[in-house]
């Protein structure tokens, strides 16, 4: 009988994303997902990886996962601290960047991602990603979100443009792009000629039937489709303990912060019956 | 008043010229119709000026900003503003923001850029330069082809002079007309310290004409000289210096507080509709005169406590070494009266 394990959605998104770093990566984070992605790396198979924020902090151990790309709680352990033009200019545009995060809101076959404008609404915009996007050579990008488009509304993004060469014939580096797409319910690659994304593993418990009917165009799926590797107890440990708000999911993040708010709001009322 | 400031001028009129209340720098520095920049990527945010803003009720900004929060938010949301060089909005929720509601309430022009191109733009003005070189990523994007109130100004592309066959795209430089950064500590000449995730700080606050400095503490000037690498404005460029402690509230400054993630909860909540949103703008800004009296209203209303959680334990950071061999050339070269009454190159003037 296999052992049965319980384990978050987040949880094997974060360890895939994990996995794909090398030791040595200079790697680029924000915060969530990518954050502890780079975090367990670093814990895991990964030690000598750096990671670096936007805000400029260069191999970091922070003591909590950050709460945005830029919390101070970052300059704990810090190698540098240098600032925002800094980075992107001295590490980032200059092609030192080995693996970045991204995240779509919409993304396409092309691995385009926008981030800018939904039904006209302006949702967020670039912040990061547009340079990470055209100058980091192995991009990740999670839509656990999003979703899959056709044609996106707005590319705040480039992947691959319309395929083949034309990213590069646009006069982005070569030797960068997406690498990796981590979905809700799969993982995808892009094909080495035409850069057309196709489904390297399923999660468990999810078939490549419900993939595709996600997918609106002709999804092609791997020969070697595999299931999604779950993530190891020693990952799970690590990831739970340090970062539990990111690792067990958004419902239980909202309650934890649910929970602390009333308990905020219960010491207010004391306080004025008090009185 | 008057008397007593015009002694004040008398003795040293560049000095304490410059320290006021962030009412009065609001006012003196910011009109209806400027163009404002926010120096600060989320943290640490001068809210306590631009919570000042709002009350003045200042109407038809132009606010560029590399990298927003809750501080684009409330201007937007409060009718300040008329124009927005945007990079990103954090979005904490799916729901209706404030910041939308107000986009659509007073018809906001919004060009968007990316959190290092709106940072260029900023870092050309502060270098004096016309433009900055952008990356081609922007070109291969809709943030080049969609644009807004800059039209075509917004980026160029032309051919690269240097790599022949290359294209070179640029954005122009933004020169706004103030500026508000808060940083750790100032001293009464304006020369503002800061340290932590610098951001786009130091950028965003020398772009602007007029800089308004918002810090935590007022040191003396020898403590600013103790460790002088860490000035990122010099005390020249400073206008205004206010001294507003928990300045940045509820967003975090590395060294004093951390983020206040239950007050920001409280404000995300009461941001999801207008009438509870407007409750929130006049307890917290409307209801109260400034900073410091937004501070006691938060001690009033969750305790002292409250405030405790979110203080940083600080550890100092390692002492550097400067110094040097403290000798004169003088003593170094052993120069004697004698030596130098002696130079060859004397000339012989007629004095009355």
């Amino acid at each position: 009988m296999p052992k049965k394990i319980k384990v978050t959605l987040d949880e094997i998104m974060c360890v895939r994303a994990a996995r794909e770093i090398k030791d040595g990566d200079v790697v680029f984070i924000g915060h969530g997902h990518p954050l502890l992605s780079g975090y367990l790396a670093k814990k895991m198979h990964a030690p000598n990886c750096v990671l670096v924020t936007e805000g400029g902090i260069v191999d970091p151990d922070p003591y909590r996962p950050l709460q945005h790309p830029n919390d101070f709680c970052s300059t704990r352990g810090a190698s540098m601290c240098i600032d925002l033009p800094e980075t992107f200019t001295t590490i980032l545009l200059s092609g030192y960047i080995d693996v970045a995060f991204l995240a779509g809101v919409e993304i396409d076959k092309y691995g385009n991602i926008n981030t800018s404008y939904l039904g006209g609404l302006h949702i967020a915009g670039s912040g990061g990603q547009n340079e990470n996007g055209g100058y980091a050579k192995r991009t990740i990008i999670s839509v656990r979100g999003g979703h899959f488009t056709e044609k996106c509304e707005y590319i705040t993004t480039p992947g691959y443009l319309d395929g083949y060469d034309s990213r590069y014939k646009a006069g982005l580096p070569p030797g960068t792009g997406p690498a990796l797409v981590i979905g809700a319910k799969g993982v995808f690659r892009f094909d080495e000629v035409t850069k057309e994304m196709y489904l390297e593993s399923y999660h468990p418990g999810v078939t490549i039937e419900e993939i595709k009917k996600e997918i609106p165009w002709d999804l092609k799926v791997s020969p070697k489709v595999v299931q999604t590797p779950v993530p190891t107890e020693k990952e799970l440990k690590i990831m739970r303990e340090w970062a539990p708000t990111v690792a067990l999911g958004k419902h239980f993040f909202q309650s934890v912060m649910m929970n602390y708010l009333q308990s905020f709001v219960a010491e207010t009322q004391a306080r004025r019956q008090k009185k | 008043m008057v008397i007593r400031r015009e002694v004040i001028l008398l003795v040293e009129p560049e000095i304490h010229d410059k320290i006021m209340p962030m009412a009065e720098a609001i006012k003196k520095f910011v009109q209806d119709g400027s163009s404002l920049g926010i120096a600060s990527v989320g943290e640490p945010s001068p809210m306590s000026a631009i919570h000042e803003v709002v009350r003045q009720k200042k109407r038809n900004l132009t606010v560029i900003q590399a990298g927003s929060s809750m501080d684009i938010e409330t201007l937007v949301a409060t009718g300040c503003v008329k124009r927005f060089i945007s990079s990103y909005v954090y979005r904490v929720t799916r729901g209706e923001r404030a910041y939308d509601r107000g986009l659509k309430k007073y018809n906001v022009e919004v060009e968007d850029y990316t959190n290092y191109t709106a940072a260029a733009m900023l870092m050309a003005s502060a270098m004096g330069l016309s433009c900055f070189p952008a990356p081609m990523s922007l070109v291969c994007s809709d943030i080049y082809r969609q644009r807004s109130f800059l039209g075509e100004n917004k980026i160029k592309l032309i051919d690269n002079p240097f790599r022949l066959g290359e294209k070179l795209a640029l954005v122009p430089a933004f020169n706004p007309d103030v500026s508000v950064v808060h940083v750790q500590r100032v001293d009464k000449f304006g020369n503002a310290q800061a340290w932590g995730p610098l951001t786009n700080m130091k950028w965003g606050a020398l772009a602007a004409r007029k800089i308004i400095v918002s810090a935590e503490e007022l040191v003396d000037h020898d403590v600013v000289k103790l460790s002088p690498n860490n000035t990122i404005i010099p005390g020249f460029r400073t206008s205004a210096i206010c001294i507003e402690p928990f300045g940045g509230h509820p967003s975090g400054l590395t060294g004093y507080y951390e983020v206040d993630f239950a007050f920001g909860m409280v404000y995300v909540m009461s941001s999801l509709a207008e009438e509870t949103y407007q409750d929130w703008l006049n307890e917290w800004i409307f209801g109260v005169a400034n900073r410091a009296e937004y501070i006691e209203h938060y001690i009033e209303k969750y305790g002292y406590n409250a405030l405790e959680r979110i203080k940083v334990q600080y550890y100092p950071s390692s002492t550097v070494k400067l110094g040097g061999t403290f000798k004169s050339y003088t003593e170094a070269f052993g120069i004697t009266q004698e030596m130098m009454e002696q130079a060859p190159e004397f000339l012989e003037v007629e004095v009355e």
